[in-house]
């Protein structure tokens, strides 16, 4: 609450008038900003940068969802709190990515089961778990899997990379 | 502030008798005063409240999506030749036109809450009209879109019926699992707040949101600039799979 006489901007006369109104100009600059970006977005889906591919279209979308957040969501005049309360759902986010990415790009080495497989498209089959969740996940139901008529079902496929170190550990 | 405002607070304590103490925002002329309700002190603790409290919800509204989005990323690092066949699948174009709508629509919006805090209620209706027009629009190419998946069979999981060489890919059920439940809640939020947008305008027509209030207005306006907060990045990693 102390931050309260710092948002409200001198000279309007409105005692409970506390709103900082942004100009027609300054949105409209947003929007155009928005646009070129998404421009820049397409653009840039047509190129190929690699790994970097990802990187680059989240971090244009950043500055996107930036803007939106800071103008349209009027974030930038607001209160501290609320500034923090949105900042803080971010912050969870990126743990909950961290943690993620840092077990995805990390079981190659720590996991004995899968040094013969490249560590980004392992199959699940090949490292013995074959829960239920794995075959709904793959669309691969073992049961409709033998009438093979009725529902397309995929089977699974042998390991995409390394053929050559993984061939005589395939299905069964 | 808390100092200043514990008299009220014991003098509510007692309640039935709020209306004596009822405040009211000042309104511009052809405007109606916004009466505090009886659990507020006055109308900066009120909307304050307001504000955060929903900034709360917005919270949630990004874990909600996170969640999904850190499954997408997941499954896109096991299968990334899925997620490109599957990207290949859908209709850039569409997703850019509808891109386009909503970045457009959170623009007439944030402008339909500029005329709200200036007291304007032509045009804060009108902009506020195109909002749900361009929600329209995104739904009826949303229609098109979901069409011609379901016609080619390209569903969710077990549901997935697509034949020819979209079938061959692995896995690619699981692409389109991801695409229908983030599209599909993506689209729920669209259209709640389409209905949120009308029922704005209800107030706004009335008179009731202007320069001393305009809460609601501007509430309703952050749920819409999610909307398309998500979308922004919904658009690249479904339709352009990097």
């Amino acid at each position: 609450m102390a931050s309260q006489p710092a948002h409200a901007p001198a000279g309007h006369g409105h005692a409970e008038h506390k709103h900082h109104v942004c100009s027609i100009a300054l949105f409209t600059k947003v929007f155009l900003a928005l646009i070129v970006l998404t421009a820049i977005t397409v653009w840039s889906s047509r190129m190929d940068f690699g790994s970097l591919n990802m990187p680059i279209a989240m971090l244009i979308a950043s500055i996107k969802a930036t803007l939106v957040m800071t103008f349209f969501m009027h974030l930038k005049y607001d209160t501290a709190m609320n500034q923090i309360t949105m900042i803080s759902s971010f912050l969870f986010l990126a743990l909950l990515f961290l943690f993620t990415l840092g077990d995805l790009t990390t079981r190659a080495k720590t996991d004995h089961l899968n040094t013969q497989v490249a560590p980004m498209s392992m199959d699940f089959k090949e490292r013995g778990y074959e829960s239920w969740l794995i075959h709904a996940v793959r669309g691969t139901g073992h049961v409709k899997n033998e009438h093979g008529g009725s529902t397309p079902v995929h089977t699974p496929e042998p390991p995409a990379t390394k053929p050559a170190e993984t061939k005589g550990t395939t299905t069964k | 502030m808390s100092q200043a405002t514990t008299p009220h607070v014991d003098a509510h304590a007692a309640h039935g008798h709020d209306d004596h103490h009822a405040v009211y925002t000042e309104a511009p002329a052809g405007f109606v005063p916004h009466k505090v309700a009886h659990h507020f002190d006055n109308p900066v603790q009120e909307s304050a409240t307001l504000k955060f409290a929903f900034w709360l919800f917005m919270a949630t509204e990004i874990m909600l999506f996170g969640g999904m989005f850190a499954g997408y990323f997941i499954f896109h690092t096991f299968y990334p030749e899925t997620f490109k066949a599957g990207g290949h699948e859908l209709n850039w174009k569409l997703g850019a036109v509808n891109t386009t709508i909503l970045l457009f629509s959170s623009f007439t919006m944030a402008l339909g809450v500029r005329s709200a805090q200036t007291s304007k209620r032509g045009p804060m209706l009108g902009l506020m009209a195109v909002t749900i027009l361009c929600g329209f629009g995104f739904l009826i190419v949303k229609y098109f879109e979901y069409s011609a998946k379901i016609e080619h069979g390209l569903l969710p999981g077990h549901l997935f019926q697509g034949h020819g060489e979209i079938a061959a890919v692995p896995h690619i059920a699981t692409f389109f699992s991801i695409y229908w439940t983030m599209t599909g809640i993506h689209g729920l939020h669209v259209i709640i707040g389409m209905a949120l947008i009308a029922w704005a305008m209800k107030g706004a027509a009335a008179g009731r949101y202007h320069a001393g209030y305009n809460v609601p207005v501007d509430l309703v306006g952050i749920y819409w600039h999610l909307v398309d907060l998500i979308w922004i990045f919904l658009f690249p990693l479904l339709y352009l799979v990097p």
